[in-house]
């Protein structure tokens, strides 16, 4: 298998992953375990392709409701929390992805330990 | 050794970012808060609703109404418990914790005041009490409550999204059952129970102003209501009366009903209590009954007969004005099979439909204001009670908050709710406690005939209420429930029973404990009044000749019900149009008869331009509150000004300011009769005049100059607010129609802000039925969702704000569900 074809396995197995984990708890510290599938690759893609898995498939999930609701709920839990709806909409994605991208080369770190190299 | 390093580096992001998360899973886009979205439409599907014995259907109308049909009692009393869930979970629990009280288990230190108020009133005593009672001596009826709460338990169960607040606050509902609901029962009995803080008000008023000053600013009947009870005529029931137990009633009302003779209590030594008084009130004085209790709460009913239909056919209309809470107190729906088929509105949190219709009846129900609680004055003596002559142990009631002990203390009469050294307040109010109202609920449900309704209404006993009735034949009102009655002896050596009192009742002597209730029979009551109509908005039940005196009144001021009076004897005759209107009515009776004083006092002329023309618009306004009118605008903000000037601030200058205002009614009287009286300063033109400069400056420094942009609309605003509290959840603010005294109420107190404070009480629901013709209507603010995000979370409000109304028997069914 080619480097880029082991990227992309781990990218959507990544994912496949986050989608899992995110549907079935409600923390975004399962995105460790989502990590895994970029022990495949370098630790420089797995830090990029882990941030964009890490806040794709969240904001991917929203797409299951109509962005008129996204929009009022965002707007009312602005009012009740003082913070921007933009912040409210994005600050999970953002966090899950944060973990992500930083778990990413760990996995990556752990294989290449296990390799030897 | 360099990838080692950056190794660690990384870890530790992950582990900060993975510890930050931990607080972010509300915002999980598939389980945290966005899960409501899912929740937020009705869909047509098929639910398993474990315990069920046969399918249920749950027909949702265009008007959000839910139809649950059942084939057997069980299954539908579970079913409106899992439906009820479904749409309010959130609400019912935080009710059922703020009843019970345990809302600081949720909201933590900020819930422990509200949880003492309730410990010290008794209320989740007294649904513990009812629970065992009920259970032990109804158990038919029980079991439907059990029903009910396996149904909420269920919805609990089930893997649907949780609502809003308990993403937020990260907590699980806790599992229902009826203590829960005879807490909320007990709640909602206390917030309309007349006796605790009325007495402990008057008496404070009484210690500053005196028997004479206050007596005209609080007399036992309000001025002008002398011909407009809820049962026609002097008083006189089943041959009964005052005059024929041979007392004069105009003596009996003529008496000073504070003095010692009638409390066991020596004036003197009254004055001196003002400090415990206060506490008292304080006390009693939980923040969330507050909000529910409102300022202006009230209520309109009335019936029309047959003879006085013009379809032939008895009527009925109501509206119960609440504090308006978004969702609604009430979700409406019909419930059908097990002996039952009855659509209106039922209490979220309680089964069974309390305001309503049958096929063959319908009811509604009005608060008539006659204490039924108790408050008395014990002599303490460290954990002893005197009563008899006899030092009695107090008993201890403990209950655990936040891990800290509180211990509420009774007495033979009730819970002290103050105490200060040696004295000490209880409250009496032990009706709770066998308090069988779901039963007459539920035989109203079932109701097929007046007379049914009739015997249901043996089983209302806490709060009493004014229950206006209409089946296919008969029409009336009954004012039910258990009045206690207390032995007193006139100064003229006359023996009779009394409801209530004006101030506390010595709680030592045992000569003023309740003695009985009102016999069934002998309630306040008129089956098809012979002129054709009765009404009950709050206004004295009974007139002066009545043989069990109220003399804990506390009535409305009978401004609506002087409209509604007027309205239906000058109709000729009433048809489910005129019934529509009236219930929309938005005159003022009291300003109609306040104006023409008020231009009497002003001079016509001397006035700047501003205040000439708001004078102009005064003189020629039709005691109209639309939102588009000026002239109310005017007259409120003047007869809020006199009162600042005047009971206001004498009230103030005894630290007197959160007690009850006089009604309108009283200012009217004695501008009339005595206005020289030193509540105006003894000269009503100039209070007035200086009253109407207040209002204008004000009016024209927040709205301008342009006096015809002065609209009621501008300053006059409702709030449906969140029983949360968080704005966020609430509706509003909307211009609205309406002030205190209007029929379609829309009350604000007399504080001089531009805006005026936001209306939060109003119609809760408004019903018009005609069984025999079967023509039945009805509208509330609100819908059957609490999901704030859903198109039935408000979506009776607009036909509610123009006073329309849905045809209950006429609505396309538009979602189906089954429980299976």
């Amino acid at each position: 298998m080619s480097t880029n074809e082991r990227t992309a396995v781990a990218f959507v197995l990544s994912a496949v992953l986050a989608f899992i984990f995110i549907s079935i708890t409600d923390y975004a510290f399962t995105a460790i375990f989502a990590a895994i599938p970029f022990a495949l690759v370098s630790w420089r893609r797995a830090l990029l392709l882990g941030a964009i898995a890490g806040f794709a498939v969240p904001m991917g999930l929203y797409l299951a409701y109509p962005s008129s609701m996204i929009s009022r709920l965002s707007s009312v839990l602005s009012s009740i929390t003082g913070f921007p709806a933009l912040l409210i909409l994005l600050l999970f994605p953002l966090i899950y992805c944060a973990i992500l991208a930083t778990s990413a080369p760990l996995w990556s770190y752990a294989a290449s330990f296990a390799r030897g190299d | 050794m360099m990838k080692r390093k950056l190794l660690l580096l990384l870890i530790i992001p992950v582990i900060l970012f993975s510890a930050v998360s931990t607080q972010l899973s509300f915002l999980n886009p598939v389980n945290g808060v966005w899960s409501n979205i899912r929740n937020s439409e009705f869909h047509s599907s098929t639910l398993s609703v474990p315990g069920l014995i046969s399918k249920v259907y749950v027909r949702i109308d265009e008007s959000g109404v839910a139809h649950i049909i059942a084939s057997n009692a069980h299954d539908l009393f579970l079913a409106q418990g899992y439906y009820t869930a479904s749409n309010r979970l959130e609400q019912i629990e935080l009710q059922a914790a703020i009843a019970s009280g345990q809302l600081s288990r949720f909201i933590g230190s900020a819930g422990v005041s509200s949880d003492i108020a309730m410990h010290t009133i008794g209320i989740p005593y007294y649904a513990s009490e009812l629970q065992t009672y009920m259970e032990r001596n109804f158990p038919q009826y029980y079991s439907l409550l059990v029903d009910y709460s396996q149904g909420v338990n269920d919805y609990i169960n089930s893997s649907h999204p949780l609502p809003l607040v308990f993403s937020l606050l990260n907590i699980r509902p806790f599992y229902y059952s009826p203590f829960y609901i005879f807490a909320w029962q007990e709640f909602m009995s206390w917030s309309l129970t007349t006796g605790a803080g009325e007495p402990l008000a008057s008496a404070l008023l009484y210690n500053v102003f005196g028997y004479s000053n206050l007596t005209q600013i609080w007399p036992y009947y309000p001025y002008y209501t002398q011909n407009i009870t809820v049962m026609p005529g002097s008083g006189v029931i089943d041959g009964k009366s005052l005059a024929s137990m041979g007392i004069s009633p105009h003596y009996l009302w003529s008496l000073n009903w504070y003095s010692q003779w009638a409390t066991g209590i020596n004036t003197t030594y009254l004055h001196t209590l003002t400090p415990l008084i206060k506490d008292a009130i304080n006390n009693i004085s939980d923040p969330y009954e507050g909000l529910l209790h409102g300022e202006f709460i009230g209520s309109n009913s009335w019936i029309v007969t047959a003879s006085y239909s013009r379809n032939g056919h008895p009527m009925v209309a109501n509206d119960p004005h609440l504090t308006l809470y978004a969702p609604s107190l009430w979700i409406p729906m019909q419930l059908q099979g097990g002996g039952f088929n009855v659509t209106g509105w039922s209490l979220a949190g309680i089964p069974g439909i309390l305001i309503g219709h049958t096929q063959y009846t319908s009811w509604g129900l009005t608060t008539p204001e006659g204490n039924s609680a108790n408050v008395y004055l014990e002599l303490l003596n460290g954990e002893s009670y005197l009563y008899n002559g006899t030092y009695h142990p107090l008993l201890e009631q403990n209950y655990t908050l936040l891990g800290k002990k509180y211990t509420t203390f009774f007495t033979n009469n009730g819970p002290l709710i103050a105490r200060d050294g040696n004295a000490g307040i209880s409250l009496w109010w032990k009706t709770p406690a066998f308090s069988t109202d779901l039963i007459t609920e539920i035989m109203l449900d079932m109701s097929q005939n007046y007379t049914q309704m009739l015997n249901a209404l043996h089983y209302w006993v806490s709060p009493p209420q004014n229950f206006a009735m209409a089946s296919r034949e008969h029409a009336g009102i009954l004012t039910a429930g258990y009045y206690p009655l207390i032995n007193e002896t006139s100064p003229d050596g006359k023996a009779l029973s009394v409801v209530g009192s004006r101030s506390l009742l010595n709680g030592s002597s045992g000569n003023y404990e309740p003695s009985g209730y009102i016999p069934f029979n002998y309630l306040p009551q008129t089956e098809d009044p012979g002129r054709g109509f009765a009404y009950a908005p709050n206004q004295p039940t009974a007139g002066e000749n009545y043989p069990y005196p109220f003399i804990g009144n506390f009535w409305a001021s009978g401004g609506r019900a002087e409209t509604i009076n007027s309205y239906l004897n000058s109709s000729g005759g009433m048809s489910i149009g005129d019934m529509m209107s009236l219930q929309s009515n938005v005159s003022d009776y009291w300003a109609s008869l306040f104006t023409p004083i008020i231009l009497r006092a002003l001079p016509t002329d001397g006035w700047n331009r501003t205040a000439s023309q708001a004078l102009g618009y005064l003189s020629t306004w039709n005691y109209t509150a639309y939102e588009n009118e000026v002239g109310i605008t005017v007259y409120w903000y003047f007869v809020s000004a006199l009162y600042n000037i005047t009971f206001d601030r004498q009230y103030a200058a005894y630290g007197l300011s959160s007690l009850p205002e006089p009604f309108i009614s009283s200012a009217i009287y004695i501008a009339e009769n005595e206005p020289d009286s030193h509540w105006f300063d003894g000269n009503f033109s100039a209070v007035a005049v200086s009253a109407f400069n207040i209002a204008v400056s004000l009016l024209s420094q927040k709205l301008g100059d342009n006096v015809s942009s002065w609209t009621w609309g501008r300053v006059h605003m409702l709030e449906i607010s969140s029983l949360t509290g968080l704005a966020a959840l609430s509706v509003g603010p909307i211009s609205i129609w309406g002030d205190s005294h209007t029929v379609s109420v829309g009350g604000v107190p007399m504080d001089l802000e531009v805006p005026e404070p936001y209306v939060t009480v109003g119609s809760s629901l408004r019903e018009i039925s005609c069984p025999a013709t079967g023509q039945f209507y009805g509208v509330f603010p609100g819908g059957p969702k609490e999901n704030v995000l859903s198109p039935y979370f408000e979506n009776q409000l607009p036909y509610w704000l123009e006073h329309r109304y849905y045809n209950m028997s006429d609505q396309e069914v538009v979602y189906t569900y089954v429980y299976e």
